[in-house]
């Protein structure tokens, strides 16, 4: 009862919005008043340097039209297979040359070669290939997250402490029992790492390969804004990149990290929220 | 220790289902809204339509509409489409920004 009455105490003394969101909000304030001072100021047209005013009433066109929702969920869509297919492809060939010798040996030189060329020289040949669309941008940004995924994954896999793995084969488990009992979880951190970074590049990757090899999405958006002269829209599709990536990272990318390597103890909380 | 996975894993789970949740929304919506869009037009074959915007349609809204038939053009907020395609049709009319879709009449 006392612990009820505790708790219920403690949730009405709780604030609806914390002293950090409220920090946030005066931030985003602070830009939105400088920006619109500097517009007042500089004094230039508005397809040069546009005002937050016009930026909102292009939020609210693009919006009415239908074109933003559809934009930011073929984005969204795009994304999300990309990272998926490179987190996929990263983790099994990460484990394949971790574990192998073989396979190591085959395929390392390549591999190591390939990551040097960045996505952006292969857009123009998959267009050639493959034509604008879903699936040379889906290569493209699969292709951006498999390199962080798979080294990440193969240096998980080559610090594992090989006195796990001869416990495990000692107490007889099969290769398949010690590859999902110890390796992987003793690789999990280095992987999740792999899979945030990697993701923090896709997202940068599907906005630059959006502008080549789209017709639809928010890289399209500020490509097409820019060649119609309508930078209210570029500055729609800035602000809904940067809005994107938070809620990634703070629905997705974050809570995961948080329930591995934070948890565990690998890495230490950074301040702040 | 064995860390617990119910809690940690909470808010992408939730922010998967939240999206799950609102893109079914989403479709069972367009679905009742294409229904009624879609009432006085005969989906038997390949109807003659004309589409009404409250907005001048850009290229976005343009390349909807040849998706969906022959465009003729665009005059006083509305669109002329001949020959449309019936499932393309349906799929159009789920779009919120759709004014209303109407059996295209000829003058005799």
């Amino acid at each position: 009862m006392t612990n009820a009455t505790n708790d219920l105490s403690k949730m009405r003394r709780r604030p609806m919005i914390s002293t950090a969101q409220w920090r946030g909000v005066l931030g985003v304030a602070s830009v939105l008043f400088a920006w619109q001072v500097s517009v007042w100021v500089i004094d230039l047209p508005a397809y040069f340097y546009p005002a937050p005013r016009d930026v909102f009433a292009a939020f609210i066109d693009l919006t009415q039209k239908g074109i933003l929702p559809e934009y930011v969920a073929d984005s969204a869509v795009r994304y999300s297979v990309s990272v998926a297919t490179g987190l996929g492809l990263g983790l099994a060939f990460g484990l394949l040359i971790g574990l192998s010798r073989f396979w190591s040996r085959l395929l390392g030189p390549i591999i190591n070669f390939f990551y040097a060329i960045v996505e952006v020289a292969w857009i123009p040949l998959l267009v050639i290939w493959i034509g604008y669309g879903f699936n040379t941008i889906v290569i493209a940004i699969a292709y951006v997250v498999f390199f962080p995924v798979l080294y990440n994954t193969l240096t998980g896999v080559q610090t594992v402490q090989h006195v796990l793995i001869n416990a495990m084969q000692t107490l007889g488990a099969t290769r398949w029992q010690v590859l999902v009992t110890v390796i992987i979880p003793s690789a999990l951190p280095n992987i999740i790492t792999g899979f945030r970074v990697g993701a923090g590049f896709a997202f940068r990757g599907l906005i630059f390969a959006e502008m080549i090899a789209a017709g639809s999405g928010i890289g399209f958006l500020i490509f097409d804004g820019a060649t119609t002269r309508q930078t209210d829209r570029v500055v729609v599709g800035m602000i809904m990149m940067g809005v994107m990536w938070l809620l990634i990272d703070r629905l997705l990318l974050r809570p995961v990290e948080q329930a591995t390597i934070v948890r565990w103890g690998l890495v230490r909380n950074q301040g702040g929220n | 220790m064995i860390p617990s996975i119910h809690s940690a894993w909470r808010t992408p789970l939730m922010t998967l289902i939240g999206l799950v949740v609102v893109l079914a929304l989403v479709a069972v919506l367009g679905r009742v809204t294409s229904a009624r869009t879609l009432a006085g037009i005969d989906l038997t074959g390949r109807p003659d339509v004309v589409i009404s915007l409250s907005f001048t349609p850009e290229r976005f809204h343009l390349e909807k509409f040849q998706d969906v038939g022959r465009y003729q053009g665009w005059s006083e907020g509305q669109a002329v489409i001949l020959s449309s395609d019936p499932e393309e049709l349906r799929g159009l009319a789920r779009s919120y920004w759709i004014g209303a879709i109407e059996p295209h009449e000829v003058a005799q």
